[in-house]
């Protein structure tokens, strides 16, 4: 694996440059990775077979030989700041381990007239980005939880 | 007199009995007697040789350094979320989904039976004829803070139309947003459906 | 006994929970001991010492207890209508025989079960085993309906028989051996079972029957636990029968119940069943809706969730409702109803059992009007400046209001107490208004000259139950099946049973029994008291023969007149005798029986009559003013639930509880004191109405001397003590001709106008109601 993370570096470094590859690599997330240890992991793992793409961007690897049970499917992530809930539908069981079908196999299932698009849990980024329950103090329809209905003069 | 002493004890120790501090021993044969002068000699030169070696030059420090620099090398067991996640079942519960029939109709009909068998008591049912004339609620409310994620709902529904999908990273920074209404549960059912249909798909039969 | 084509049962009194519906019950097994311990008997039955002493326990210290279901009614096995009100029955019950009542040489011998009871001649198997207490399954039995032996669910083993016998259509033989625990009893309720359940639509998730469906829970006990049937079931076009009663035809197992209902309860001929055999469909052929005012019950009564609530449709499921009992003020009869609620909102309202007011009917307008209660509602004071309602604070509308009053002269002020006033307000104006010297007080529905001397002259003497033993009628000025719709159901049983001559002078109108309408005038009254019509004779002849006079002829000028005549009919054809008083004012409001019991009428110094002097009205409730009634300058003070009419004309609205909301005594019209019980709690900043006049006495300086509810009642206790007894009857004693007073005036030959314009909106919870709007607009005014 070391091995393989020297040929990649020798290799941009011969297509780019000393400084391009620097540049390069900061842009696709290895500076970031040298400060977060969990990212650095799996920038740095490079023996996975790429098994497929979401429409987000994030790949999905795997590697079955030589890796314990439960570290053979792994995930990189896009978003430099990776989000745990932006794994779409689709992949998510094929990520989890529940299934081993991935999507393509899994396209006669996906709803054509109800379908939406996956979004991460957004919770915390602001107001106008999380759900607003009928409830909710800031939902604009807010439902009027009376249950009657008082009188008022139609003159 | 310490010789007595030990030779007494080694015959109190083979006779099965326990040294006792208190007994009427203890004055006349100190318990925990200092080495004397004489016991300090017995040591050899090579075994002073090795104690103090192994203080000047921090062996055991060393070795236990080296123990944690061949884990440092080994194979991490850990798994590394979020890239790697732990492996779930097809009948993992976790945040619930309202579903649709494959026609985009919803499935719930309102017959309450989640209401009645949810040992929390947190789903909430109002329901009223639409205007089609269908039986369809008005208000399907899940607590997820009141939730035990017990399943019974997705039991007791006969149209299949409450779920507990594979999702548990529905984590929030305030309480209500984890009160989940009607529009939310549906929303989830969209999003979830590919992977919720087939869960079922594949337990469906023995659940 | 005139000959009957059908058979019906004998009547297993349940009288003992007749007048119990108060009863401290919380457990079955009390709830049979209570049963138990009551004798079975007619009118008045209970103990009264044991009712009273209830009713003075309940009164003094309140409700400290939670009411249940109250009586035995909910349980299989004593006598109980099964389809009668939709329950669930655990039949692990503790199971007590039902009582019944009859002479010893009228009794024989049977054994159920290897146990020996004793039973009435002409009792079938099916009551001998109530008796015995032992549970049978059924479904097209029901006590109050003729037998029809065609589910055959209730098949028992009988010694010496060849085949299992239909237990309520047998009757029971002295010495007979009746079996129902054995192999092919057992057998044969599993095989019927399998056999109702082959067409029988998967439905339970949206019917509106499941949680208490009869067919659900007797499958549950009795049948078998798998299936065989694998083929396809049958499908039923459903039918209209109107806003009321959704039909959902696939799920009707062919009982009978409502076709027997609608032909001998409602009296209308209107269902049938069409088809033989797996083709059988209830319907009504033609495109007909049901037009009967107890089109309700069939709701009851259909085991299955083929007939169903169609305003209430989808809503609730039973196990979320909290049950209240209470009574019904739509009308003067007082029909016990039980309020089923969720949270704050009334979602039901369903009969309870009452056998000596409604049996287990209730009117649709007490059924569907509750809708009522969420529209419309009066939710904190407001008054009127510059011609506009502005909310405002009570203690400011409580001093506003004080003020008004304290400058009128109280020559100049009145109070009219509405529909449905409950007798603890009223005690409380009238109390408030004599305090400020003002008089002029009547109830709505009496006219504003009522005299309440005599007790007999306003109540229904026969009672509600005793009018089923009559045999001649005479309806004066009343549209009986639109006014009291169970006071007709038990004429309507008079009439089934022995055949009795009803007699209409009135407008024309359908009652959906036999009668012959005599005519529209006075006239008619005249030559009948003279002795010269031929219905004078018919009741002269008749044993117990009874006048039922409407309450819309106090609101002719010769009022007097014609009750004098009726009263001269009355002492000539006997109906007023030492045993039987067979004269019968047929009050049309819940309230008006308490207010005159109360003395809520004009007093002797009161100038009544000249509506134009009036300055300061008080409306408790009342609705039925029309603006030209109410003089321009007058300062109206409104106090009520609903925003009706008067609401808009009114200078101050206090809002009250509408009579789910509150705990408040109200009498029927046969002299039967009853109390509503609060099911849900009120709506915005509304208060109990005897409170707001306990208030504003206070601001207005002549404080009432009561401070709680007891307190009230005490006062009510000394002014009119039957009010203080509730569930109890006080009979009026009437006054021999020769003390009667001269009467003034002489017939006019006016005809008898309609009191009630249209049955589904007479009060300001009807006529909010969406339901009822509903109705009129499918079936005219009644």
């Amino acid at each position: 694996m070391a091995l393989a993370l020297v040929r990649a570096a020798f290799n941009s470094i011969r297509e780019k440059g000393v400084g391009g590859a620097l540049r390069a690599a900061k842009e696709q997330g290895y500076l970031a990775a040298l400060l977060d240890g969990n990212l650095g992991n799996e920038k740095f793992r490079l023996d996975g077979k790429r098994i497929g793409t979401d429409k987000f961007g994030n790949e999905y690897y795997e590697k079955t030989d030589g890796v314990q049970y439960g570290r053979h499917r792994w995930v990189v992530y896009k978003d430099r700041t990776y989000n745990a809930s932006s794994i779409p539908a689709e992949w998510h069981g094929w990520l989890h381990h529940i299934t081993d079908r991935t999507p393509e196999q899994l396209e006669g299932l996906k709803p054509k007239r109800y379908a939406i698009e996956h979004s991460r849990n957004r919770t915390g980024e602001g107001e106008q980005y999380i759900y607003h329950a009928k409830g909710h103090a800031l939902n604009p329809n807010k439902r009027d939880w009376k249950r009657y209905e008082e009188w008022t003069p139609a003159e | 007199m310490l010789r007595v002493a030990s030779r007494r004890l080694l015959q109190a120790e083979s006779a099965g009995f326990r040294w006792v501090a208190a007994s009427r021993d203890f004055h006349s044969t100190p318990a925990s007697a200092a080495p004397t002068p004489e016991a300090r000699e017995q040591k050899d030169w090579s075994a002073v040789l090795d104690k103090s070696m192994n203080t000047l030059f921090l062996t055991e420090l060393f070795r236990g350094m080296n123990l944690a620099l061949k884990h440092f090398f080994d194979k991490k067991v850990t798994i590394n979320y979020p890239f790697e996640k732990g492996p779930l079942s097809p009948r993992f519960r976790g945040e619930h989904a309202l579903r649709r029939y494959a026609t985009g109709e919803e499935r719930c009909i309102a017959c309450k039976l989640c209401e009645a068998v949810c040992p929390a008591q947190a789903i909430t049912i109002e329901a009223e004829a639409r205007e089609d004339g269908s039986r369809r609620t008005t208000r399907y409310d899940i607590d997820m803070t009141k939730c035990i994620y017990c399943g019974f709902c997705q039991e007791a529904c006969p149209v299949d139309a409450i779920v507990e999908g594979p999702n548990f990273e529905f984590v929030t920074e305030t309480h209500e947003e984890l009160l989940y209404d009607k529009e939310k549960l549906l929303q989830n059912g969209d999003r979830w459906e590919t992977e919720i249909a087939e869960n079922l798909r594949t337990e469906g039969l023995y659940r | 006994m005139a000959p009957r084509c059908r058979r019906y049962p004998l009547p297993l009194p349940r009288s003992s929970t007749g007048s119990g519906s108060r009863r401290f019950i919380s457990s079955p097994v009390d709830s049979s001991v209570a049963a138990g311990s009551g004798v079975a008997g007619a009118k008045g039955s209970t103990s009264k010492a044991l009712n009273s002493g209830v009713a003075w326990y309940a009164g003094i210290r309140g409700k400290l207890y939670e009411r249940k279901y109250g009586s035995d009614f909910y349980k299989w096995g004593s006598g109980a209508s099964l389809g009668g009100v939709r329950h669930a029955r655990v039949a692990s019950m503790p199971a007590v025989g039902a009582k019944f009542d009859a002479k010893p040489e009228d009794c024989i011998e049977v054994s159920v079960d290897g146990k020996d009871v004793t039973v009435a001649k002409g009792m079938t198997v099916l009551q001998a085993c109530e008796v015995a207490g032992v549970d049978i399954p059924r479904f097209c039995y029901h006590p109050r309906l003729s037998i029809a032996g065609n589910c055959r669910m209730c098949l028992v083993e009988v010694e010496k028989t060849p085949k299992p016998v239909a237990s309520c259509a047998m009757p029971a033989l002295p010495g007979m051996k009746i079996k129902t625990t054995t192999p092919l009893v057992k057998k044969a309720r599993e095989g019927v079972m399998e056999f109702l359940l082959i067409n029988h639509p998967l439905d339970c998730p949206i019917c509106d029957q499941g949680g208490e469906c009869d067919l659900q829970d007797q499958s549950m006990v009795y049948g078998s636990d798998r299936g065989r049937f694998i083929e396809a079931k049958r499908s039923v076009t459903d039918k209209n029968l109107g806003p009321l009663v959704k039909t959902v035809m696939t799920r009707c197992i062919q009982c009978t119940r409502c076709v027997r209902f609608a032909s001998e309860i409602a009296g209308v001929q209107d269902l049938g069943v069409l088809g033989r055999g797996g083709a059988e469909e209830i319907g009504t052929y033609v495109e007909k809706l049901m037009v009967s005012e107890l089109s309700g019950n069939v709701i009851d009564i259909c085991p299955v969730g083929a007939l169903t609530s169609k305003p209430s449709a989808f809503t609730v499921r039973s196990w979320e409702l909290k049950s209240t009992e209470s009574v019904d003020v739509s009308d003067a009869i007082g029909a016990n109803i039980r309020v089923d609620s969720r949270g704050p909102e009334v979602m039901r309202v369903i009969p309870r059992l009452n056998e000596e007011v409604n049996e287990e009917w209730i009117s649709d307008k007490a059924r569907f009007a509750y809708d009522g209660l969420k529209r419309q509602r009066l939710n904190e004071p407001l008054i009127r400046r510059e011609g506009q309602l502005e909310p405002i604070s009570w203690p400011q509308a409580l001093k506003t209001v004080a003020e008004a009053a304290l400058k009128v002269n109280p020559d100049e002020m009145a109070a009219i107490a509405g529909k449905l006033s409950d007798a603890e307000s009223m005690m409380a104006l009238k109390d408030f208004m004599n305090r400020l010297g003002c008089e002029r007080l009547w109830v709505e529905g009496n006219s504003e000259d009522t005299v309440a001397d005599l007790r007999s002259n306003y109540l229904v003497n026969s009672t509600i139950a005793g009018l089923e033993n009559t045999d001649a009628c005479l309806l004066v000025g009343t549209e009986l099946r639109i006014e009291a719709p169970l006071l007709n159901h038990r004429l309507r049983k008079a009439v089934r049973n022995s055949r009795a001559k009803v007699g209409v002078i009135g407008p024309e109108t359908e009652l959906h029994l036999k009668a012959e309408h005599l005519g529209n005038s006075t006239d008619i009254l005249a030559s009948i008291a003279e002795g010269k019509h031929p219905f004078a004779q018919t009741l002269s002849s008749a044993k117990f023969p009874t006048i039922i006079v409407g309450s819309g002829v106090l609101q002719r000028s010769d009022k007097e007149a014609v009750l004098a005549a009726v009263q001269t009919i009355a002492h000539k054809a006997n109906v007023i005798r030492e045993d039987w008083n067979g004269y019968n004012f047929l009050l049309l409001n819940a309230a008006q029986a308490a207010g005159l019991d109360l003395g809520f009428v004009p007093g002797s110094r009161a100038p009544v009559g000249d509506k134009k002097s009036i300055k300061f009205l008080y409306l408790l409730g009342a609705d039925d003013l029309t603006p030209e009634d109410i003089p321009a300058d007058a300062f109206v003070v409104y106090q009520g639930h609903h925003g009706d009419r008067s609401a808009y004309r009114a200078d101050v609205i206090l809002p009250g509880v509408a009579y789910t909301e509150k705990e408040g005594t109200y009498e029927n019209t046969e002299g039967r004191t009853q109390q509503t019980s609060p099911a849900v709690p009120t709506v915005g900043d509304a208060r109990d109405d005897w409170k707001i006049i306990r208030a504003l006495s206070e601001i207005a300086g002549v404080k009432l001397p009561y401070d709680t509810l007891n307190g009230v009642r005490a006062r009510m206790l000394a002014v009119a003590p039957n009010l203080f007894r509730v569930d109890e009857l006080e009979p009026a004693t009437p006054l021999p001709k020769e003390s009667l007073p001269e009467t003034k005036g002489k017939l006019d030959s006016s005809p008898f106008k309609r009191a009630v314009e249209n049955f589904y909106m007479t009060d300001p919870i009807s006529r909010a109601s969406k339901t009822m709007a509903q109705c009129t607009a499918a079936y005219g005014r009644s």
